[in-house]
Formats: C-alpha cells, structure tokens, sequence
C-alpha cells in the first residue's frame, strides 16, 4: 500500500482544511489508489486534536521541536517502509493533490525499470526545470509531492537531516541517479503549490543555508560562497554549515551548480 | 440613416393590421398608412372620453402624449381606462448622442424623455415592454468640425450603446414586467468557455478551485454538460464554488458584481484574483489587469514569455505587441453604468476590441509585477492577427492621445535630466563640457 506523510509546522487551520478535503477527493476519485496518511506535527502547541478531526484515520505523531522537513518525512518514512509500505509520498501541507495525482505517481512508478524518485508535476506555474519528453526522466524530483520507492529506501535511507528546509530532495536526486535508480516527474500527475508570491526573508534564509550545505557536500566553493555571502546579508551573521558526509564519486559527476537554485538548465 | 418616414413604415408594422388605432395627434401619411393596412383610425381625438369610447385595440403616440403633463399619470390612466389596448409609443432619446452633442455645441435642445423613466411610467402602470426599436435620424450639422463630433459621437456611443439611437418606438401591453436580476456584491463570477478538450477545462477548473478568492461562481460555458458538470462537481470540495453550466452567453449567466473571462486551459495563480480584486476594491477603477503569460509547447511545456515587459501599462503598445488577454482582466461591473460589457465569441478581434471600448472610456488599475495568470498559446492566433481590424471598428483616437501624452511626460522627464546634467556639467568641469559639446556637434554633422 502507499503511504502519504506531510509534515506541519504551524500551519493555519483553513490549510489542513484544505488538504482533507483535497485528500478526500482523491480517496475517491476514480481509479485512485489506497493510502494510509501519516502527519508529524513540527509545531510547537501539538495540532493532535485538528488533525484528528480533519484527517481522521492518519497516524499522528509529534515532536516538540522543528526538527526541519527532511528528519520529520525520513521518520514517517522509517515507520511507512517498517509497516510494509510499497511506496512513500511526501506532501507538502500547503499542497493540494489532484484528484489523480496519486493514482498517475503510481502509474508513472510503473513505467521505469528501476524507478526511484517520482515527482508531481508542480502546478500551475511549472518548474521550469527539463525532464526527456518520452521517458520523463529529470534532473532531480521536487519534495513538494514525491513518491520514494521501497528500492530507493532500502539503498540509501531517506533525506539527508542536515537539511532543514530546501535542497534535501536535490541531493536526494542526485544521491539516486549516481546509484542508477530512475528520477522521473509524472506529466500526469498534478500538485498544485505556488511559492514566487513569497517575499524574502525567513525563506530565502533557508533556501541560501541549504544551498551552502549542499554545495559544501558536492564541493561547489564559488556556489557556497555565494550563498554563505547572501546569508549574511539576510541574517546579519554568518552561517552555521554543517560538516557533511562523503559523497560518491558518482554524484559527484551529477551535480549540477551551473545554474542556480534551479539546478538544471531552464527550460524559460 | 433613418427618416420621418422610415419611423411611420416601424409604427405601421408594429401596430399590424385590421385594428382599431386611436392616433394621438395628426399624421396624414401615417393616418394613410394604417389605413391602407387595414386598420380603422381615430384620428387626434378630442379629450380622453372620445379615445375610451372609441375602444380602440392599438393606442399610437408620441413625445407630445407627455409633454406638460406627468406620465406616470397618462400611462396609468390609459391602463386603467383601456386595460386590453396596446400602447405604441415612440419618443425622442434624452441620451442620443444627437441630443448631447446638441446641447454640449449650444443648440437649441428638442423635447426629449430618458428610457428608463418611460420604463419606469409603463411598469408603474401595469405595462411591459414586448418590443423595442430604435430609431436613427439623419443628423443636424453642429458647429463641431466632421472629425470632431465622430469621436465625440463614438465616445458616447462607447459609454452607451443605446447612444446611437436618436428615438424609440416601444410597445407595452398589460403585463408584468420581467424582473432584471440583480448582480450579487462581492461576488467574482468566472465565465470559462469551454471546448472539447476535457484535459484544458479539468487544468483550469482545478487551478481555480485552489485560488483563494471567495465567493466564487464559475459559469462554464459551451461544452458536453455532462463532461462539464462532472467536472465542477469533482473540484468543488476544495473550491467551494457555486457553478452552472450554459449553452452560451456565459456573462448573461453570471450573476457576481465582479466578472473574468478564461477559456479551458488558462491558469489562474493564487494570488491573480486577490491582487486584481484587491486593487478594484481598494481604488475607483472600474476594472484591473495584470501581466499574462504565454505558454507554447502543449503538455511539455517549451516556453513561458510575456509579450510586453515595461513596468508601466500603455494600451496601444499592449495592443501592437498582441497582448491584450481577457484572462488578465477582471471587471467590476457595478462601475461600468450603462456600458455594454459583451464579448461576441467567435468574432475575429473581438477580444482587442472589447479591450479597446473598455480602456477608452474606463482607465484599467494596471497591476505591476509578476505575470499572475498563463495561458497556452498552441493554435490561437497571437501578435497583431484581427488587431487592424479592432482599430477599423473603434476609435482609438483618445486611447492614443493619453498614450502618447503619457509617453510625451516620460521624455520631458527625461529631458529636464539632461538639461540638469548638462548645466552641471558646464559649470563644474567646462573643458570636459567644450570637449563633449564639440564631439557631439562634429557627429551630428
């Protein structure tokens, strides 16, 4: 069965209003597939009681710190695979899932030979990022709405923690293609979550910070300088980077810093 | 161009043959007409007991049946005197752009009564309108040159269709008048037409339904209704949206004080309606618009641009680069007063045009920044295809002038810069200045 994990932080009562409704839509849309849904609750005062009321039937549980996105899906994910999940999706709570977007991650899962990461086409401002046309295969996969396959899980384990927020599912990708598991995006599958209307600030913090650790971990100084540069404009001190863990040669040979934040050639 | 005559051959027909016509007042060319038709004609009777007694089935009037006396009263008296005879009545139109320019050039004003008070007159009577024509009478010459009083006269008409009629011919019988419904406030009603991509409808709908914009009313218009109505009801737990499906005349349909047009396949990004709304509720325009994308590609997307990126909004340079787009625009159409705000589908440049008729008398609230809405390009005609055409059809003239007044403020601005510099330049370094004045003299020649 697949399992569906969305992480809270906070978020306002009308957003997980949202998301059980759209949820519900999907549970019933035609040619849907099951899903059980786990919720880790990041926020401080516990939304134990209206998530129970708004997602009846999930599995709940909470920290009672951030612990930042990549720990609090890796925990659903841990508990998912334990249970005998065939495959995880990760959610963001201010997402909303097509009615078929579920059913169409699946069916895109299904045409790949050793598939590993499979991502929702973002909707309705695409990313302008390239997939192939005929075998959807992409650069690396966005966590907005992603599906991790049982295969990928087993051979490397979830997100790396050290990311809080942003860049944990590039290095994710790119972690997945060096070890030859397919990252693909479902044409098909639809999610719809828009984030240019963000201003700066807390968000571009974490975006730049992430940014500098990923680039620490695949080697890409002038990248990290430039973010570590922009931190400290945002912040007014500097980063606290995280030492990172050896990556393969393989990924090494993926990653991609040549163009920004978008990590691939843009297709506009 | 309509005449005195042409007004007689309308009365003669609607009045029909075979009947018995009380005439109030005296028209022997008319008097012949009606009779050759067949009809039996009492001719400017003496006094209202003479019209009852003659029990007529038609009663025919003109301007002069109210003149010096109340309406409401003659209607009401007629109505209840004559409760099965029809009324054809036929007056001069208070709002003819004949009659404004008239009185705006100091001619001396002719009798004339506004339509909604002869509707008011009729309905407190007991009367409805079953039909209604409208009269154009050759024009006088006024002291305005011929250039002048067209763009005068289009700009009127722009404001008021109805405008461009000099007279009405109305016939009302006993009835109960229908009730025009009322637009609902606060209410953003979304006219989508729909084709028979179900894919494009299902993108856009779905799109819509995640905006955060309510009260929403989608009016989803052309279609299967099945394939249509399936669909609206499948987003309309996370839209909570009100939604009807219509044949066609989507706007007719649309019951929200504000109004936007999409076809299937535009997409709506969730701040579009908050900013455009935003920005009408804030101001006093009567309509907004934003930045529109344009997809090309299909389902891979290849391409996303925009037509026109200066900061600024200038209607005739949005009009010349082709991207005028009626998904960008929402309307308020509470502040459009009598304005027709109609989209003929179909129609080559309709769109430029209705952009062009709605930007000459209404100034849009332009909203800067990121394009909040995209639509695909595939198999729609782009650039400036139709624009001549939309030219043709209206007049531009006064959307051009403000263009051009405005552009001709920028490069003032930017003058009085130069000039500024260049006084600057000769008091703080004047070899440099001498230098610079001499190089720019020897390119000039």
């Amino acid at each position: 069965m697949l399992h569906v994990g969305v992480v809270l932080y906070e978020d306002p009562l009308d957003r997980l209003d949202r998301l059980s409704r759209a949820l519900e839509v999907c549970r019933r849309a035609p040619g849907t597939v099951p899903f059980q849904l786990h919720v880790r609750d990041h926020s401080f005062s516990a939304l134990k009681r209206p998530v129970a009321e708004r997602l009846p039937g999930s599995r709940y549980s909470h920290a009672p710190e951030n612990l930042g996105f990549a720990a609090g899906q890796n925990a659903m994910m841990k508990e998912a695979f334990a249970q005998g999940a065939t495959d995880y999706a990760a959610l963001n709570p201010d997402a909303v899932p097509h009615p078929d977007s579920l059913a169409e991650l699946v069916a895109e899962k299904a045409r790949h030979a050793r598939p590993g990461l499979i991502e929702a086409r973002q909707f309705p401002d695409e990313h302008p990022k390239p997939y192939e046309p005929s075998s959807h295969l992409t650069p690396w996969a966005s966590g907005c709405m992603l599906l991790v396959t049982r295969g990928l899980y087993l051979a490397l384990g979830g997100f790396d923690e050290h990311f809080f927020l942003y860049c944990e599912d590039v290095d994710l990708s790119w972690r997945a293609r060096a070890a030859d598991f397919q990252v693909a995006l479902a044409p098909a599958a639809l999610v719809h979550h828009y984030a240019d209307d963000r201003g700066p600030g807390e968000v571009e913090k974490h975006m730049v910070l992430s940014g500098a650790y990923l680039a620490r971990k695949y080697g890409a100084r002038r990248f990290e300088q430039r973010c570590l540069a922009r931190y400290l404009e945002l912040a007014g001190q500097p980063a606290a980077v995280p030492t990172p863990p050896e990556v393969s040669r393989g990924a090494l040979k993926v990653a991609n810093f040549d163009h920004g934040f978008v990590f691939a050639e843009r297709r506009w | 161009m309509s005449t005195a005559a042409d007004l007689r051959s309308l009365v003669i027909r609607r009045v029909g043959s075979g009947r018995r016509v009380a005439l109030l007042g005296a028209d022997p060319a008319l008097v012949k007409g009606l009779e050759a038709n067949g009809c039996t004609v009492l001719v400017d009777p003496e006094g209202f007991d003479a019209v009852v007694a003659f029990a007529p089935q038609v009663l025919v009037g003109f301007d002069g049946m109210v003149q010096g006396h109340d309406g409401a009263e003659v209607f009401a008296a007629l109505a209840q005197a004559l409760p099965d005879a029809e009324v054809v009545f036929s007056f001069a139109n208070a709002a003819s752009a004949s009659t404004l320019v008239g009185a705006l050039t100091g001619a001396t004003p002719l009798p004339s009564i506004a339509e909604p008070q002869v509707r008011r007159w009729l309905t407190a009577a007991g009367l409805k309108v079953v039909s209604r024509d409208v009269v154009v009478t050759p024009h006088q010459k006024t002291p305005l040159s011929a250039d002048a009083e067209a763009a005068l006269r289009a700009l009127l008409e722009q404001v008021n269709p109805d405008a461009a009629a000099d007279r009405f011919l109305i016939v009302a019988r006993r009835g109960i008048p229908d009730s025009e419904p009322e637009l609902k406030a606060g209410l953003l009603s979304v006219v989508v037409r729909a084709g028979a991509d179900r894919g494009a409808l299902d993108r856009t709908v779905f799109a819509l339904a995640c905006q955060p914009r309510r009260p929403l009313e989608l009016v989803v218009v052309g279609g299967d209704e099945a394939m249509v109505n399936g669909l609206l009801e499948r987003h309309r737990s996370v839209g909570q949206y009100s939604s009807r499906w219509v044949a066609a005349d989507g706007l007719a349909a649309a019951s929200g004080q504000f109004v936007a047009l999409l076809e299937a396949g535009d997409l709506v990004y969730p701040n579009h309606f908050v900013k455009l709304m935003g920005t009408l509720e804030r101001g006093t325009a009567a309509w907004s618009l934003a930045r529109a994308r344009r997809t090309t590609g299909g389902e891979y997307l290849m391409a996303k641009d925009e037509p026109v990126r200066e900061g600024h909004f200038s209607p005739s340079r949005w009009l010349q680069a082709g991207a005028v787009e009626r998904c960008a625009w929402v309307v308020d159409r509470a502040r459009l007063g009598p304005f027709t705000f109609t989209l003929p589908e179909q129609v080559d440049a309709a769109e430029a045009v209705l952009f062009s008729r709605l930007a000459a008398v209404f100034p849009p609230a332009f909203v800067p920044g990121l394009a909040t809405v995209e639509r695909p390009t595939s198999g729609r005609p782009t650039g400036t295809d139709g624009l001549l055409e939309a030219l043709r059809a209206r007049p531009l003239r006064l959307l051009v002038t403000l263009d051009e007044l405005l552009r001709q403020s920028e490069v003032a601005t930017r003058s009085q810069l130069v000039d500024r510099l260049n006084d600057e330049l000769k008091k703080r370094a004047p070899a440099v200045h001498q230098q610079l004045k001499s190089l720019a003299a020897r390119l000039v020649r």
